[in-house]
């Protein structure tokens, strides 16, 4: 039996999806378990920090990766290594700067641990290797872009 | 005396590093990776410790006629008793790079580009451009820190870079914040080193980046330099940034460390308390007072092609290591154990390896025993009187030997006599060289008499020998062990280590059983093949 709830962007529009999928995000599993006691069928959550091009993303992402095993904690000392970051996540994250900045916002913001690293892994992809000077070119050019999407 | 040539300042040094350019014939110099011919250097002979000095003298003057040659330079020279500095501007670029064949890989002679280009401009400009990017803008900190976790050091000291917000933030990461010891190699390329953080890069602007950012944590420095690096500008960029926690400075291959020492200020070196110094290049005179600099010195490590000019009141150094000095002029190091005895009256470590046998003899070597603080020694055997002054030690509390082949014979069965003239005696090395062999019995013999022991460590260092170690002799050993241990009361464990040893795997099994174990823990650190 699908339990659908609805997921409300900053800028107003609502989402509807499956309970199950949209609990991948920490924060909304806080509150369906918590504050809705596990009665939430047909519940608004609003989230005021995620406009809705990255909320409908989000949205994309989860329920791609709604039968992922959940991700293992690591020391926080090493490099670490994406393990699964597939063709699929690949295309999913061909995206301009400023939407890929409003995920890794996004990921964190509703604590979403998967895609919180692909994403934060595709931003590292993009400053590796580079000198100070090309990063800086880099995140000045796509700096007021970034700036009128949010 | 450089003070005399007052128009070299630092900012003659402000480039990265230089190169000699084949193609176009010049030496050009590296600055934010733009190359440009320079046709001004300074060239520096030092043979202070020369005696006598004729060679230096003609030396000098060859150099002198050759830079007297009025259509080509226009000099401006100091000269010093054997020591010779001059500021050299040729006519046209490839009159540099002529000099430089001539003289730059000649020995002792040393040739550095000095530059007249002003970068305060592209300082601040790069300065105004770190304050451009505002990174809370684009990500908040902690989305930043977990981007951190999938960069490598280069990559997050580039990012430090690009602006003070970056620079805060990388600072706070817990792998930057960790950092204590770092290695600067400016080699041409790039090599990892298990276990150690180094970044290789000829660039020193780089250097400067990295000390930005981890500078004031850092507590050791290794500072590795190849023939074409600006080692004054390295060094100038090293006082600027480092933190008070810094106290141990390793420098390796430093050509100008008598005219660094003496231009640089000495703010930085008071909190220093290990130096090393190793260099592979030709002999480099230490031709200043390194006591002055170093003023709170308790460490001197000397490796390498080290001349010593003199050894004076080195009263605060409790540690000496004199490792593979293979000076070509023996003249600086004939006094060396004279010396050494007469002004590190508080020392207590001494080690000498790789360099007797080769360069520095071994003369007055009873003048040790006025060493009174000396507790641990490392010295390589070379005749029996060397062997007796040990002997005559009777504080030490660490002995690590060399025993050659040649003098084996001569020292056979006496090393068991250390344990009886070094009665606070807890740990011995032994390591053996060219073909000397294991001194069985005799070794037995000594950990039987060894009642204080603790460490014994067995390295086969020879050439041709492979030295098994077999059950009988770890039987012995365990018996003497007994022995010296007496029966009842307390009993210490024996550690015993093989470097370069073979041990069956099932005789080191059986050696770590519970009979052994009582008394003796067995270490083998030989790699396996």
């Amino acid at each position: 039996m699908s339990n659908m709830i609805y997921l409300q962007s900053s800028d107003g529009d609502i989402f509807e999806t499956d309970a199950q999928i949209a609990k991948c995000s920490g924060t909304i599993r806080f509150m369906l378990e918590d504050c809705y006691m596990g009665e939430y069928e047909g519940v608004l959550i609003p989230l005021p920090n995620v406009n809705s091009a990255i909320l409908r993303k989000v949205l994309k992402w989860a329920d791609h990766h709604k039968d992922d095993p959940v991700p293992i904690e690591d020391d926080g000392h090493s490099v670490k290594q994406v393990s699964v970051f597939s063709s699929w996540d690949a295309e999913f994250l061909e995206v301009d700067q400023g939407t890929l900045f409003g995920l890794v916002q996004a990921a964190n913001y509703l604590d979403i641990q998967g895609l919180l690293d692909v994403t934060c892994k595709t931003v590292a992809n993009k400053i590796s290797g580079k000198t100070a000077d090309d990063i800086r070119n880099t995140l000045t050019t796509n700096q007021n872009k970034f700036q009128d999407f949010i | 005396m450089i003070e005399k040539l007052d128009e070299i300042n630092l900012n003659h040094f402000s480039f990265d590093y230089f190169k000699r350019n084949d193609r176009k014939k010049c030496i050009e110099i590296s600055n934010y990776e733009c190359f440009e011919p320079v046709d001004r250097f300074i060239l520096y002979i030092d043979h202070i410790d020369c005696k006598p000095g004729c060679f230096v003298n003609e030396k000098i003057s060859k150099t002198e006629i050759q830079l007297s040659n009025v259509e080509k330079f226009d000099t401006k020279s100091v000269r010093d008793n054997n020591r010779y500095i001059a500021i050299v501007t040729a006519k046209n670029i490839q009159s540099v790079y002529e000099i430089y064949l001539q003289l730059c890989l000649t020995e002792r002679c040393l040739l550095l580009p000095i530059c007249t280009t002003n970068t305060d401009k592209e300082v601040k400009l790069h300065n105004e451009q770190c304050a451009a990017v505002n990174i809370t803008d684009l990500l908040t900190a902690d989305c930043w820190l977990h981007i951190f976790s999938y960069l490598h050091l280069n990559d997050l000291f580039q990012l430090s870079a690009v602006s003070t917000d970056f620079l805060t933030l990388v600072q706070h990461y817990k792998k930057i914040k960790s950092l204590r010891n770092f290695h600067f190699q400016f080699f041409d390329k790039y090599f990892e080193v298990d276990g150690e953080e180094i970044v290789a890069d000829k660039s020193v602007s780089k250097m400067t980046d990295i000390l930005q950012c981890i500078g004031h944590n850092l507590e050791e420095v290794s500072i590795s330099v190849g023939r074409t690096s600006n080692e004054i500008r390295i060094f100038e960029t090293l006082i600027r940034h480092i933190g008070t926690k810094l106290h141990t400075l390793r420098l390796r291959n430093f050509c100008w460390l008598s005219m660094i020492f003496e231009i640089m200020s000495g703010r930085m070196f008071s909190q220093i308390k290990t130096l090393q110094l190793d260099s592979q290049y030709y002999d480099i005179p230490i031709s200043v007072d390194i006591k002055a600099k170093f003023p709170n010195l308790e460490k001197l490590q000397l490796q390498g092609r080290w001349k010593l000019v003199e050894f004076t009141n080195w009263s605060g150094i409790t540690e000496l290591t004199l490792d593979r000095i293979i000076s070509l002029n023996h003249y600086s190091w004939m006094t060396w154990m004279t010396d050494v005895a007469h002004h590190f009256r508080n020392l207590q470590t001494l080690s000498v390896c790789d360099t007797i046998r080769r360069t520095v003899p071994l003369e007055n070597v009873d003048c040790l025993l006025q060493l009174e603080k000396l507790r641990s020694i490392q010295i390589e055997i070379i005749n029996l009187e060397c062997f007796d002054v040990v002997l005559k030690l009777n504080n030490l509390i660490s002995v690590s030997l060399t025993f050659y082949k040649s003098i084996q014979e001569v020292i056979d069965d006496k090393l068991h006599q250390l344990a009886c003239c070094l009665p606070n005696l807890q740990q011995f090395d032994l390591t053996l060289k060219e073909e000397a062999f294991l001194p069985r019995d005799d070794l037995t013999q000594f950990v039987a008499l060894a009642h204080r022991l603790k460490g014994l460590h067995l390295i086969n260092d020879t050439i041709k020998i492979f030295l098994f170690i077999a059950p009988s002799f770890l039987q012995e050993i365990l018996d003497a062990r007994k022995q010296s241990q007496g029966v009842g009361g307390e009993r210490d464990l024996l550690l015993i280590a093989f470097t370069k040893c073979f041990i069956d795997e099932k005789v080191f099994k059986e050696a770590s059983g519970s009979s052994f174990r009582e008394f003796i823990v067995l270490k083998n650190n030989t790699r396996a093949y």
